[in-house]
């Protein structure tokens, strides 16, 4: 048996995960388009902990030269996170399973 | 410049990846959409970025227990041992019955007060401990 521990994923990282597998996003046009599941205070520090466990991955926008401001970052799911969104997804399917309906 | 004050602030509490990684970008939309929202924002991504460095600094420290209870506790039975000695004038046992039997509270207060001023110059040695990033899969 190996010692690693399985990544974990929450409900929000999950949703969070849906929304960037359309396309690559900032974080405030994740919380515009989670229509109110998504709050802007907590956004980034989520963002950030699914950075470090590799669910996704940003740069930093493309501006033009004189820009006034630190940059923004944009983030988009990798393929690791959205495998480990799905596998939970099964996960949770089988077990919502009723006794009756898993013969 | 906008965010000033949340940027230094959050640069003075938390670790500098939590800093890249949490906190730059709110304060990059607040530049570039501010509003008393936008600022509130800010201020709540720095308070979860930093319950986030103190949960990830805490397991590190328990990670180490071992080493700091050892340390701690040589601390502690050095400076214990001195005082049961000089304080009871009697030999080692002696003392540690006495203090079984619950003849001298003062002492166990004393003692409780060594044991507690050794943790805190350890702890504060060890505190924030070093971090690692592991390289991701």
């Amino acid at each position: 048996m190996t010692d690693a521990r399985l990544p974990t994923i929450s409900g929000t990282e999950s949703l969070i995960l849906d929304l960037l597998e359309v396309r690559e996003c900032f974080g405030l046009e994740l919380v515009a388009t989670s229509q109110g599941r998504l709050k802007r205070g907590s956004i980034y520090v989520m963002l950030g902990r699914m950075e470090v466990k590799g669910f996704v991955e940003s740069r930093q926008e493309e501006r033009a030269p004189g820009a006034i401001g630190l940059p923004r970052r944009l983030y988009r799911a990798t393929a690791y996170g959205l495998k480990v969104r799905d596998a939970y997804q099964l996960l949770r399917d089988a077990l919502a399973l009723k006794p009756a309906e898993a013969r | 410049m906008r965010g000033a004050w949340v940027m230094r602030v959050s640069q003075a509490l938390l670790h500098q990846d939590t800093f890249e990684l949490m906190v730059e970008p709110a304060i990059a939309d607040l530049q570039f959409e501010p509003s008393v929202t936008a600022y509130l924002a800010a201020w709540a991504t720095v308070a979860g970025a930093w319950s986030h460095d103190l949960a990830g600094d805490a397991r590190l420290v328990l990670d180490d227990i071992g080493m700091l209870g050892a340390l701690i506790g040589i601390q502690a039975s050095y400076y214990s041992g001195v005082l049961l000695l000089l304080v009871t004038g009697r030999n080692g046992k002696e003392a540690f019955q006495m203090i079984v039997r619950g003849d001298r509270p003062e002492i166990v207060i004393a003692l409780t007060l060594i044991v507690v001023l050794s943790a805190l110059p350890t702890l504060l040695c060890f505190w924030p401990p070093r971090r690692v990033r592991e390289p991701l899969d």
